[in-house]
């Protein structure tokens, strides 16, 4: 007998169901909130910079003029393309410079809801969730709901520290760059608990954990094996220079603004510089510089006579950077398609059975001098905390996972979607059980071989971090029923928060 | 070479060798050009000849957020200037400009002892003449008496 399932569900119904899955309500806030983060972000570079330098081993003799003294005050440039940024390509780079990277998130493929057949190993820094429904392995419906996060992550939001300031930790502090490649999740299933269909994160709807650790992480940009590729972007970028120069030479030529920067200059080498020198604490002098940071650099707006030169120059620069920032944002994308290797632990709990315990090896790397086609392996043992009734062991069952991924690209109508196809081949020693959606809760798994092929086609919903993955799914049986063939469809939806939180603290600094 | 305080500015006498050094971090790289022609991260140059002319050394810094360089740029004051660059959000891909001032020997020495330098020593260049110490005169021993003899 041949079954065919097809599952649907409308992302309108859904997002109502989830309650934390909604997007901000609020009516996007005016355009100088999100200029004013800007400013304060920089503000806090010109500092981090000050700190840096003066951390270095052999630091300059006065470290927080670093970034402002003339010739290098390309941080006052980005201040500037703030103040302006009702100019053509302003806001654009800098929404361009503040943009994060997609990373995919979604529930385990344990998960009965889930529409992922193999699992991807990187995961959001700060907190990412999922939200698919649909049926996949098991006829059994629902939805998960997955929240995955890197401690080291929680730990530094806690501290204060933004998204974009954590990567430049990772990188600079070895010990956190060790613990960032830690990851832990937590599964829920709204269909579960006496309100099923909306989320209350309650016992009865958590259903999984687990703990992930990356072994070998070749997707870090600044791993010397992408050394070439900046060295090449350093060489072919003397348009960007050029630029550059024009920007110093332009503020040069103003008046009001040498004489700003002059004033700057002479009171952060009294106050902070100075005294550093002197003794004074390097977070005592950052703090200092900071104040005078907030005090002076509001000026900028106002000063009188800006040259059409430094208008000028401001718009090369940023036609410029936004062609640097994209070069970067390619090398950035390269390296994600670096080989990873990961060891993920994830515990399912049932009401009925024991908890299920999963190992899983996971290696992903990328096909090809353009690494365009990701692939996928999953190597997977499931065992019970102990033998449960009506099994003959408590080793559930070993799997192997493949999947290639190829994004379509313009050449389809659906622009950015990615197509993928996976196999599984499972493997059930002997006659065990597996949990069920029914009201006995566990039913019989034959021990034998299952396969099963997906297609699956992601299309992302631009500009929102949402993603709707479709799949169709064929297998010789499943775990709990031996048929010949079993053919099921799903759609769901996945949600990327970093992408949220960026553009939300953007506009909310 | 001396250093304008507050400034890019380096003056130095004519056909004065300069020395770049970098030491990239985090995974950045480091590309220099003099004047406009790429030179290595770490080498050195020499002015121009003439007093009066000019050289814009430019040190770019390329890599992920938070790669980071020193530069050294020597012989400044008897030392090596340090400067630092990093990569960051609003500034990802840093550029430093450094200008070279040729000035006279005399011009160089008299900056040098203006800015308290005392006249830093330059490459090719005598030391400016120091005072003499003034020599002591030895004394003249003294006669040992004897205690008691007569």
């Amino acid at each position: 007998m041949t079954r065919a399932l097809l599952t649907i569900t409308a992302a309108a119904s859904l997002a109502a169901s989830t309650a934390a899955a909604q997007p901000p309500a609020s009516p996007a806030p005016a355009a100088t909130a999100a200029t004013a983060a800007t400013r304060t972000a920089i503000t806090l570079e010109m500092v981090e910079a000050g700190v840096a330098a003066a951390r270095r081993p052999n630091p300059p003799t006065q470290p927080f003029q670093t970034m402002i003294l003339p010739g290098r005050n390309q941080l006052v440039a980005s201040y500037f393309i703030s103040i302006y940024s009702e100019r053509e390509g302003y806001k654009a780079l800098l929404t361009l410079l503040e943009a994060r990277m997609d990373k995919q998130v979604g529930a385990a493929p344990t998960n009965n809801a889930s529409t992922s057949l193999a699992t991807k190993g990187l995961v959001p820094e700060l907190l990412g969730f999922a939200v698919e429904t649909g049926a996949l392995q098991r006829e059994t419906k629902g939805t998960a709901l997955t929240f995955r996060a890197k401690p080291m992550g929680v730990i530094k939001a806690l501290q204060g520290r933004g998204l974009l300031e954590m990567y430049a930790d990772y990188s600079r502090r070895p010990g956190v760059r060790y613990a960032s490649r830690f990851s832990a999740a937590a599964g829920f299933d709204t269909s579960k608990g006496s309100s099923a269909g909306t989320f209350t994160a309650d016992t009865q709807q958590f259903t999984s954990w687990s703990l992930r650790y990356e072994l070998i992480n070749g997707r870090d940009p600044a791993s010397p094996q992408y050394a070439d590729l900046w060295k090449a972007l350093g060489n072919d970028s003397a348009d960007y220079a050029n630029a550059t120069s024009a920007v110093f030479a332009a503020l040069a030529g103003w008046p009001e603004f040498t004489a700003w920067e002059k004033a700057l200059l002479e009171e952060v080498n009294v106050k902070v510089d100075t005294p550093l020198a002197s003794g004074l604490k390097l977070s005592e002098a950052a703090a200092t510089f900071k104040t005078i940071l907030e005090a002076a650099l509001p000026k900028l707006e106002k000063l009188p006579n800006p040259p059409a030169a430094v208008k000028a120059a401001l718009d090369g620069y940023v036609a410029q950077l936004t062609a640097v920032q994209k070069s970067i944002d390619k090398i950035y994308a390269f390296a994600g398609k670096g080989a990873l290797v990961t060891f993920d632990w994830t515990t399912t709990r049932s009401t009925t059975l024991p908890d299920l315990y999963t190992s899983t090896g996971i290696v992903e790397c990328s096909l090809g001098a353009a690494r365009k086609t990701d692939f996928t392996l999953n190597v997977v043992a499931n065992f019970y905390r102990e033998k449960p009734a009506n099994a003959a062991q408590a080793f559930k069952s070993f799997e192997m996972t493949g999947q290639l991924e190829h994004p379509l690209g313009s050449s389809f109508l659906l622009p950015a979607a990615t197509a993928a196809l996976a196999g599984r081949y499972t493997y059930l020693p002997k006659d065990t059980v597996a949990a069920t959606g029914s009201a006995t809760g566990a039913a019989t798994a034959p021990k034998g071989s299952i396969w099963m092929v997906q297609g699956k086609l992601t299309v992302p919903v631009k500009g929102g971090g949402v993603k709707v993955p479709l799949s169709v799914t064929a297998a010789n049986r499943t775990e709990l029923i031996k048929e010949k063939i079993n053919l099921s469809a799903a759609v769901g939806l996945t949600f990327d928060l970093d992408t949220w939180l960026t553009a939300l603290s953007a506009r909310e600094k | 070479m001396h250093k304008l305080p507050s400034s890019n500015v380096y003056v130095g006498q004519p056909i004065e060798l300069v020395s770049l050094s970098t030491n990239p971090d985090n995974g950045g790289q480091v590309t220099a050009d003099l004047d406009g022609t790429p030179i290595a991260a770490n080498s050195q140059f020499s002015l121009l000849g003439s007093p009066g002319a000019q050289s814009v050394l430019r040190v770019k810094l390329n890599g992920p957020i938070g790669a980071s360089t020193d530069v050294g740029i020597a012989v400044v004051d008897g030392a090596t200037d340090m400067d630092f660059l990093i990569c960051q959000t609003h500034n990802p891909a840093p550029i430093h400009e450094y200008k070279f001032v040729v000035a006279t020997a005399t011009a160089v020495n008299r900056l040098g002892m203006a800015r308290g330098a005392g006249g830093a020593r330059l490459p090719g260049v005598p030391k400016a003449p120091a005072k003499k110490p003034r020599a002591r005169k030895p004394r003249a021993k003294k006669p040992r008496r004897k205690g008691g003899s007569r």
